[in-house]
């Protein structure tokens, strides 16, 4: 892959070729293309000032080749940390959901997918003590995906940039992942009986994670519940008292609800053969219906003469 | 008799006759007085059938139409207990006695009498084109008509399809006389001119008329064998012929569009020519080979080479030459193939010439014979009868409207299935179903025999005559029609249909063996017409059926063909008993080739040197049976006719009974089949060594593909389904669960007989793949109601489970595994248990509030617009997943156990096809249940053939099927349990009323996944979630095992495979290599990932045998190793690979040999305008004038990915 015939810039991205040392059971150089700008500052995230926008990031990048990058290759910039795609997007997901969702999470790989749904601060059950283990050393990114990388303030990341286009200039060759060997979980055959490895997990460790986990969720529940027998027992600010779960009588379930309705739908109607013009009607609906079915059994056939051209005989 | 003038075409030759229009003096009815004067005259019965019958039509034509809305005839339907035909009947009688029954209906009723009654009036023609057409056009308007009616009565939508199926089949293959026919007339006319002007000839001596024949005329005399000897002494002549008619199917009308054009005209041989004693001892043959050879001569000399001629045997009969003239075209190319017409001159006799009584099937009429000569007798008396037949024929197609029609299906059934006149394709054709037909249709039948109505139509009438033929076994039960003192020809073993009135065992050329195979398509059809569940439509009239490789379990080859095939048949029969249900001689599909000879040539009979064709259908219940129990020791002479037999074979054995007997023990180690194992031996001792030695024995290669494939059944799952009781067992034993246990289900391939490899199977140690068990507790009240913590609770039911099982049975090993780990409401956490043997089982919990939760949360109105889409993303997943896992698996595991319990072949078929599909790099788009089902249809809807009973049949038939499947316009429908229902009918002949249990599905069933599929295609009409729709009764819905994938490329490469496959298959036939279906292509990938030998599963194999060769000591102490159970590098990476790069690559994958991976770019990844969010790593490139340019896939940088990821398991990888 030659980079001389590639455009540097494709829309406002800069186009960063980045080298790939080759394997010997795939000898020929390869190339990757980052296509990087300047984080739009229309995104209202504090951070946006200070961060520039990746697309099309490697299959195996971590945050680690980003530091690294800009850190040896680039004009020994600081990252202060890197969101990929998947997870902002939960991210963004969750703010949509509207939960409320500040509440120091550490930064792992997996963590942000494993609490979704409603998630109350006082009834916080999955953290880190409670969270199953996670059975891979190292995450992969989706082909073409794109990444944020946060520097520590403002000028880095313009600077970062700069440093991109300095070294296009420079014909600088950059490599991918340089220096990172030893420093990462390897690929390959080791990856995946580390994974069978960690799917496995002792037993021991498991069973105390379960344990405090359904100890909290009780307690949660609990708590649920005293707070809706509060809500029950006390009118809000208008005088109204809310509906809620639980009490004597437990809300109807709506399947038996909708049953119940079919039922006296189907009460209601009454005999349907009482009168002799009912029958009429009937039958001839029911002739209606079996020239339609012939109908549409012509039409079937029709079809299928068309479809095999013909129903001839096979010779 | 009357002169057949008035029912047959005959080319007049009297000079007064006009001779511009051809037709004019023999049409078939001149008017209505002749032709009732033709039936009074002809036979008094036959008349006062005519009058019956259109009373009847006239006065109970209600009744009539009752009768005639079924699909089958009533009265033949003895031994076919069809319970849907006993429904209608009574929905029938319902009706009737409704005597409120509806104005409509009596309308209609009215009114398709009315229709009816003109159809009679058309029926009779008198101008051929215009009556092809108006009778066809009133047809399907009465056809409509009653259809309409029969839905009254029946109710049956389906019915429907069949009748218009059948109406559309009629239209495309009625004759059209058009232009061939002109052309075919004119040539006619000139050659019956021709053959009124040859010159009476001298009377001379046998011999010496032959040689100035080929002296002056080159032609040889084609005498039978034996021919003439030197000391005959009587002389031979020509005369003119009394009479040239036009016989057969063309001058009747029912020769089919399909088939080639054959002519028939018979030249009847004035009887002066021949002498009271000519039925004896081949005189009348020799007489009459003459007469054919004078015609030809003087054809030859006064035709201006137009006409090519030969001779034949007709039916392959060496008695009886006949003379193929076929006209030649100008071009001189197109001379074999141009003409689509042949005229078949057959000299005749007339039928009075001898009597009948001395052609009798039971009559000596070859001095020097010991036997009585039926065959030869035949063949005299046929001669004779051809216009009587012509005459009969005719007059039971005038009778009943719907006879023509009915010879047209019955020559489409034949015809699909090789059957013919001719003796090599099993002497049964289109002139027998006709007489037959016939024969069936007139009131005097013997008793026993019902008669056909007349107002059976066509469907209805075929039907029946196949029923005639399949429940009647006419070699022990001969029938003797208007015939006193029938009396069976000595030691035959031949059917036996005598017309009494004309004097001829309709079924003369059939033998045993060919009876036998008959008899068995026919009893198939009727089977399949009982089998509710399929429109029988292409399996009778569509599919050919005639390829040997797609019929037989085994082909014999013996080579050089034995001279006795009777021998051979019946040894084999002898010695291979109820393990077969078919034994047929000579299965070659190119048998109904006869041969034929220039004038100047010897006759040539049937090509020989090709060696016999020995075909085997087993019978799947006793084709591996070890012991063959022979005759009690207390009978001595049965004893010795055993030892006889079976010669030192046989040996005497004392049975857990206490009886003592003659028995025969068979191996069943080492690949040699018993099948094979018996014919050797029977036929090295009755037919010498050679000949057992250079017989080639086909239909085990296939199999054997497969590990213990030989077995052809389930033998080899025999461990794991024990090892699966035992871990049930000690489940259940277990007292402090907190839960009861409700059921324990197997839900692995491999608890289902369905995997390539049986497990542990050779030497392994131990199972790699754990089978997957689902374990259901006992409802409880005390599960929360939350998800994620349900599975928290699985997890410490697990941890309970583990560490009671291994307190309980120290020497198993449990290990708790995490799953899903991405996905938070799907089941996350499982347990391998691991025995001593090796057998390993991976146990899930199924929760079913679990599948209640996700579907509200998903679906109830309040949440799911609140919901964010990823998490509803994932919960949509874990509803599927919990679907397919927990409902849809267990269903269709215990179904299929089941089945492959009752079809033995199945589960080797199934296996067989996995690997042809992972051969074909396939394996990880078609998950192992849909591979079950492809393959599973081939057994509960066979049809046109019988339940395969070999693993090859049932292989073979299914890449038949699915080199078929229209999957956009067809879904495919596997009823495991209905195909149980028939069966138990079968069994329990009269239990009516039972039919309607199990779980199999009704009409209406069928009808809703029907139009489930149709939704589907409306939904989504580029199929890129659903493309294959595959339903089975116990997974109703369609998608279970095809949403997304397979996809719609990898869908048409299979079925494109198929096809492949079949082609070679129906070229080489029996002679096939297997390997040949099994080699893949890996040209056609874009690229080719190839997995180093280590990581294969040969390498695997290898390490684990070498180990064990080195130190045996090692091997012998070496345990279990549970950390490797589940283990699958390859399986992993290949997974990992789909996620990153699966929307723009599609994935290939050997999963058997694990050896590559191999991949397409999709072509959605082409060169295009740039943008921020590609699903995969993308190029840009220059465009000029444009500051956004374009891009395209990073091909390069992809593969280097891949190889990075793959890291040390890639050998390497290449770029096509």
């Amino acid at each position: 892959m030659a980079p001389q015939k590639v455009p540097p810039q494709v829309a406002d991205f800069t186009v960063l070729p980045l080298t790939l040392p080759s394997l010997p059971s795939f000898p020929k150089p390869t190339t990757h293309y980052l296509y990087i700008r300047p984080q739009d500052l229309n995104i209202p995230h504090p951070d946006s000032p200070r961060s520039l926008f990746i697309a099309n990031v490697p299959f195996d990048a971590t945050s680690l080749h980003f530091r690294q990058l800009w850190a040896d290759q680039l004009g020994g910039l600081r990252v202060e940390k890197v969101e990929f795609e998947e997870e902002s997007r939960s991210r963004i997901a969750e703010a949509a959901a509207n939960v409320d969702e500040q509440n120091g999470v550490t930064k792992g790989k997996k963590n942000k997918k494993r609490k979704r749904g409603r998630v109350d601060p006082d009834e916080q059950i999955e953290n880190e003590e409670t969270r199953l283990p996670i059975s891979w050393d190292r995450e992969l990114r989706k082909s073409g995906s794109s990444a944020v990388i946060v520097f520590v303030d403002r000028t880095s990341a313009s600077a970062a940039m700069k440093a991109v286009k300095i070294a296009l200039k420079a014909k600088q060759s950059i490599t991918w992942g340089q220096d990172l060997d030893g420093r990462l979980p390897s690929l390959g055959s080791d990856r995946y009986c580390t994974h069978h490895q960690l799917s496995f997990p002792s037993a021991k460790d498991i069973q105390l994670k379960v344990d405090l986990y359904m100890t909290r969720f009780a307690a949660a529940e609990t708590a649920r519940a005293k707070r809706l027998a509060r809500l029950r027992q006390v009118p809000d600010e208008d005088g109204f008292i809310t509906v809620a779960r639980g009490g004597r009588v437990g809300p109807a379930r709506i399947e038996e609800a909708q049953r119940k309705a079919e039922e006296q739908k189907e009460k209601s109607k009454g005999r349907e053969d009482f009168y002799r013009f009912q029958v009429r009607e009937k039958k001839k609906q029911q002739a209606g219906h079996l020239l339609k079915a012939f109908e549409e059994d012509k039409r079937k056939v029709q079809e299928m003469r068309r479809r095999r051209g013909g129903l001839e005989p096979m010779s | 008799m009357v002169s057949p003038t008035a029912c047959s075409r005959k080319l007049s030759h009297s000079p007064t006759d006009d001779e511009d229009d051809i037709w004019s003096g023999f049409s078939p009815e001149p008017n209505e007085g002749e032709q009732e004067g033709t039936s009074c005259g002809d036979d008094e019965n036959e008349s006062n059938e005519d009058a019956e019958t259109s009373s009847g039509i006239n006065v109970d034509g209600y009744a009539l139409d009752g009768f005639s809305e079924r699909d089958a005839p009533p009265e033949i339907l003895e031994d076919d207990n069809d319970s849907a035909d006993e429904h209608i009947s009574e929905d029938v009688d319902k009706d009737n006695e409704n005597t409120t029954a509806e104005d409509i209906e009596q309308l209609g009723t009215v009114q398709g009498k009315a229709t009816d009654s003109i159809g009679h009036a058309d029926i009779r023609p008198r101008h051929t084109v215009r009556h092809v057409g108006d009778r066809s056009n009133s047809m399907s308007r009465k056809v409509e008509k009653r259809a309409i009616r029969t839905l009254h009565l029946a109710g049956n939508p389906g019915s429907n399809v069949l009748k218009l199926q059948i109406e559309e089949l009629l239209d495309q293959i009625r004759p059209s006389h058009g232009k061939t026919e002109a052309t075919a007339e004119s040539t006619l006319k000139s050659l019956k001119g021709i053959i009124e002007n040859i010159p009476n000839s001298d009377s001379l001596p046998i011999l010496q008329a032959e040689e100035e024949l080929m002296k002056f005329n080159k032609v040889r005399v084609p005498f039978p064998d034996p021919r003439p000897g030197r000391d005959t002494q009587y002389k031979l002549q020509y005369a003119k012929p009394a009479a040239i008619n036009v016989v057969g199917s063309y001058a009747l009308k029912i020769e089919s569009a399909l088939d080639h054009t054959v002519i028939d005209l018979v030249v009847l041989m004035p009887s002066l020519l021949f002498q009271d004693k000519d039925y004896l001892d081949f005189r009348y043959f020799y007489r009459r080979a003459y007469y054919l050879a004078s015609l030809a001569a003087g054809i030859r000399k006064a035709d201006d080479g137009n006409l090519s001629l030969r001779f034949q045997h007709l039916h392959g009969n060496t008695l009886l030459p006949v003379l193929i003239a076929k006209p030649r075209t100008e071009h001189g190319a197109q001379q074999r193939f141009g003409a689509n017409y042949v005229i078949r001159i057959i000299p005749s006799a007339p039928d009075t010439l001898f009597a009948i009584s001395r052609t009798m099937p039971n009559k000596k009429c070859i001095r020097g014979d010991n036997d009585s000569t039926p065959f030869y007798n035949a063949s005299l008396r046929l001669d004779a009868a051809i216009l009587p037949y012509l005459k009969l024929i005719h007059s039971a197609s005038v009778k009943s409207d719907f006879f023509k029609d009915a010879c047209l299906l019955g020559r489409t059934w034949l015809r699909q299935r090789g059957f013919g006149s001719s003796i090599a394709t099993g002497g049964f054709g289109n002139f027998e179903w006709a007489a037959l037909m016939a024969i069936l249709l007139q009131d005097d039948l013997p008793r026993g025999i019902t008669k056909f109505s007349h107002g059976f139509d066509s469907f209805q009438l075929f039907r029946a005559t196949l029923q005639f033929l399949a429940s009647r076994d006419l070699t022990k039960q001969p029938i003797w029609y208007q015939c006193s003192d029938g009396a069976m020809p000595t030691r035959s073993t031949c059917p036996m249909f005598l017309d009494g009135l004309r004097g001829m065992n309709i079924l003369y050329k059939m033998d045993s063996s060919s009876y036998k195979a008959f008899r068995y398509e026919a009893r198939t059809t009727i089977k399949m017409f009982g089998d509710s569940k399929e429109n029988p439509f292409e399996a009778a009239f569509i599919l050919k059926n005639d390829i040997p490789a797609l019929r037989y379990d085994a082909v014999l080859e013996l080579r050089p063909g034995p001279s006795d095939l009777d021998q051979v048949y019946s040894i084999m029969s002898r010695s291979l008993g109820d393990r077969v249900s078919l034994i047929k001689v000579g299965v070659s599909s190119q048998a109904d080739q006869l041969p034929a000879w220039i004038l100047e040539d010897i006759p040539r009979r049937t090509n020989e040197d090709s060696g016999t064709q020995i075909g085997l259908v087993f019978n799947p219940i006793n084709v591996n049976r070890l012991i063959d129990h022979g005759p009690l020791a207390e009978d001595p002479e049965g004893s010795a006719r055993f030892r006889q037999f079976w010669g030192d074979k046989a040996e005497l054995r004392r049975f857990k009974d206490g009886s003592v007997r003659e028995s025969l023990v068979w191996s069943s180690k080492g690949n040699v089949s018993i099948t094979e194992q018996i014919v050797r031996h029977v036929l090295t001792r009755h037919m010498g060594v050679e000949v057992a030695e250079s017989t080639i024995y086909h239909g085990t290669e296939l199999a054997r593909k497969v590990p213990g494939g030989e077995q052809q059944t389930t033998t080899a799952f025999k461990g794991i389904m024990t090892a699966f009781e035992t871990l049930s067992n000690d489940i259940r034993g277990l007292d402090s669960l907190p839960l009861a246990i409700r059921q324990i289900t197997a839900t692995d391939s491999q608890l289902r007989y369905s995997s390539i490899d049986p497990p542990l199977y050779g030497s392994t140690k131990q199972m790699t793949s754990p089978a997957s068990v689902i374990i259901q507790f006992e409802g409880s009240g005390r599960w929360p109601d939350d998800l994620e913590a349900i599975q928290r609770v699985k997890i410490a039911f697990l941890l309970k489970l583990s560490s009671l099982l291994t307190t309980s049975h120290p020497s198993i090993i449990a290990r708790l595994g995490l799953e899903n780990s991405q996905q938070p409401y799907t089941n996350c956490a499982f347990l391998d248990i691991t025995y001593p043997t090796g057998h390993s089982f991976r146990l899930r919990i199924h929760h079913d509030r679990e599948h209640h939760l996700l579907s509200t949360r998903l679906h109830s109105p309040s949440s799911s617009s609140l919901l964010p889409s990823k998490t509803k993303e994932s919960l949509a997943y874990a509803l599927a997943s919990h679907k397919r896992a927990f409902l849809a698996l267990p269903a269709h595991t215990t179904a299929l156990q089941t089945a492959c319990f009752r079809f033995p072949a199945l589960s080797p078929t199934i296996r067989l096809l996995h690997l042809w599909l992972a051969s074909h790099l396939l394996t990880p788009h078609f998950p192992s249940p849909l591979i079950d089902l492809l393959a599973a249809r081939a057994f509960t809807a066979p049809w046109p053939w019988d339940v395969p009973s070999s693993a090859a049949m049932g292989f073979q038939r299914t890449l038949f099927f699915l080199a078929r499947w229209d999957w956009r316009a067809e879904p495919w429908v596997v009823e495991f349990s209905a195909a149980e229902e028939v069966e138990a009918q079968e069994g329990e002949r009269g239990g009516q009323g039972s039919s309607r249990r199990g779980g199999g599905m009704t009409a209406e069933d069928r009808r809703q996944i029907a139009v489930r599929f149709e939704a589907w295609r409306k939904v989504d009409p580029a199929m890129n979630r659903v493309a294959a729709f595959v339903a089975s009764d116990v997974n109703r819905e369609g998608t279970e095992w095809t949403e997304w994938r397979p996809r719609k490329v990898v869908l048409g490469r299979m079925v494109g495979l198929a096809r492949a496959a079949m082609e070679v298959v129906e070229r080489e036939g029996y002679r096939l290599d297997p390997e040949r279906l099994f080699v893949r292509a890996l040209g056609e990938y874009d690229f080719v990932v190839r997995i180093k030998k280590e990581f294969t599963r040969a390498g695997r194999r290898n390490r684990e045998s070498s180990n064990g060769g080195e130190f045996k000591n090692l091997r012998l102490q070496r345990k279990v190793e549970p950390e490797k159970v589940g283990f699958d590098p390859v399986g992993a990476f290949l997974l990992e690979l789909e996620e990153v790069y699966g929307d723009a690559v599609v994935f290939f994958y050997d999963g058997y040999r694990e050896d590559v991976i191999a991949g397409l770019w999709d072509p959605h990844t082409a060169k295009r305008k740039w943008k921020v969010h590609l699903d995969y790593s993308s190029l840009p490139l220059h465009r000029d004038g444009d500051d956004v340019g374009d891009v395209e896939i990073n091909k390069d940088s992809i593969l280097g990915d891949i190889a990075r990821l793959g890291g040390n398991m890639i050998e390497k990888i290449e770029m096509n």
